[in-house]
């Protein structure tokens, strides 16, 4: 259990699709840096691949709540890609889930 | 100091987290470290809420510290701070809702508990309780399943020879069993040991199917098989009854192990085993061949061998026939508990066993 690198980020064109792509976990310390590549964008729409994240508390889902409603505003929208995993979970039991728009894939 | 801590708690660790926003992953680092042997969905939770109130304690000036202790079968992690705190947080106070059997805080310290094993009062609780509310319920599901587990490694036991992987054969023994319990319904009316059993069985057998049987079973094995069919037909003529394990192995001069193998094996392996000559007395020689009174010998084999066919038949066939070979009740029961009479019992089995002969020799 290292005390490593806890969360990578990348910001990628994959077709049409303008995508961000975070592996890792997701906390106070780390949701800033998801929030940083989120915010290079706006009026259009952003996919957040979440898929390879194992953890993520709610400093992370507070992030998530402002980035989408920051990109409604300006006319875009917040498509996260998940899983089965924990994000999906903290999202059902926080039961904030309905707010997202949510894919299992990155073409939707 | 605060109401945090229970008597006889024992405390496992505290720890000073360093300052800075790494506090929240350390504190997940330690609790993670520091709760072992429990289900590790309860893990996840417990590292997910020592996140949160570290997070909510979190400010750049304040010390921050995580304990841990263990009381019984539950964990308390007590997080304090040097600082203060808000708890109007509405997402932490739903995650600690749902997620801890029990928090609650001071002015310094917010402190909450999980219990990492089953619950104790599941043990108070009867089978049939448990599996009423087993498809919901994750508690009485490991309840049922720390009853059973030790169980069905015997079960599972048999397995472990022609150099298996011990491991493996456990461990898909153990899987059998969870899905034995979430399968299980009290109305089938049968008991769990019985069906799970079949369900054990039936998955060590594809497992050894698939892994083992082509690039494990030793050749003397096969070998033993077909030299056994010979056996079985004399001793059995010899006697007049099916033999058991231990006199086919006497007949053969074999270690009585080694025809317990080639008898699995032959029924694992080759449902021709069953398609044996038949006399005039179907259900009775369908006994013999399936029933000895060995009990290493198991109906749930034959079962297994035949499913696919025995589930061509119709409902009813079926229930007899399960409750007649597999639980081994006297027709007289059967007839009592599907409410027909004894004489429609020996007919449906008579039928049910002429459909499965003609479509095991077809």
């Amino acid at each position: 259990m290292g005390l490593g690198p806890q969360l990578v980020v990348e910001t990628t064109r994959i077709g049409s699709h303008d995508v961000v792509v975070a592996k890792g976990e997701i906390d106070l310390a780390s949701a800033p840096r998801v929030e940083a590549a989120l915010e290079t964008f706006s009026g259009q729409e952003v996919v957040l691949d979440l898929r390879g994240v194992e953890f993520m508390d709610s400093a992370g889902l507070k992030m998530l709540l402002g980035q989408r409603s920051r990109l409604d505003e300006s006319g875009g929208v917040l498509r996260l890609v998940l899983g089965e995993g924990a994000v999906m979970r903290l999202l059902e039991l926080t039961s904030v889930s309905d707010a997202f728009s949510i894919s299992h894939t990155i073409d939707g | 100091m605060s109401e945090a801590t229970q008597p006889q708690s024992v405390l496992v660790a505290e720890v000073n987290l360093p300052h800075g926003p790494r506090a929240p992953f350390v504190a997940r680092r330690i609790v993670g470290a520091l709760i072992t042997d429990a289900p590790s969905s309860r893990a996840v939770d417990a590292t997910l809420l020592a996140s949160e109130v570290v997070s909510l304690m979190f400010h750049d000036e304040a010390g921050l510290s995580v304990r841990v202790e263990e009381s019984g079968r539950r964990v308390r992690v007590t997080t304090s701070t040097t600082g203060t705190f808000d708890l109007g947080d509405e997402m932490v106070g739903t995650l600690l809702d749902r997620l801890a059997d029990g928090w609650g805080h001071g002015d310094r310290e917010i402190w909450f508990e999980l219990e990492l094993v089953r619950r104790q009062a599941l043990t108070h609780l009867s089978d049939e309780e448990l599996f009423s509310m087993a498809p919901m319920d994750r508690d009485a599901r490991d309840e049922v399943f720390s009853r059973y587990v030790g169980w069905a490694a015997s079960v599972a036991n048999r397995y472990r020879r022609h150099g298996s992987h011990f491991d493996d054969v456990g461990q898909a023994a153990s899987i059998a069993l969870i899905n034995a319990i979430d399968r299980f319904d009290p109305e089938f009316g049968v008991k769990f040991t019985t069906y799970a059993r079949k369900t054990i069985i039936g998955t060590l057998k594809r497992y050894l199917r698939d892994t083992t049987w082509s690039v494990r079973v030793p050749r003397s094995l096969s070998d033993t098989t077909v030299e056994l069919n010979r056996a079985r037909a004399e001793v059995e003529q010899k006697l007049g009854r099916a033999p058991t394990a231990a006199e086919l192995a006497d007949e053969l001069g074999r270690p009585r192990e080694e025809v317990e193998s080639a008898l699995e094996a032959a029924m694992a392996y080759n449902a021709k085993s069953v398609d044996a000559p038949v006399s005039d007395d179907d259900e009775a020689n369908l006994l013999r061949v399936l029933g000895s009174d060995d009990e290493q010998f198991d109906l749930a084999d034959i079962w297994y061998t035949l499913e696919p066919l025995i589930s061509d038949l119709d409902v009813q066939e079926q229930e007899v026939l399960f409750l007649r070979f597999f639980e081994d009740m006297t027709q007289s029961d059967i007839a009592e508990v599907v409410g027909v009479s004894q004489m429609q019992v020996s007919r449906l089995i008579s039928r049910a066993l002429e459909r499965l002969r003609t479509q095991l020799t077809g």
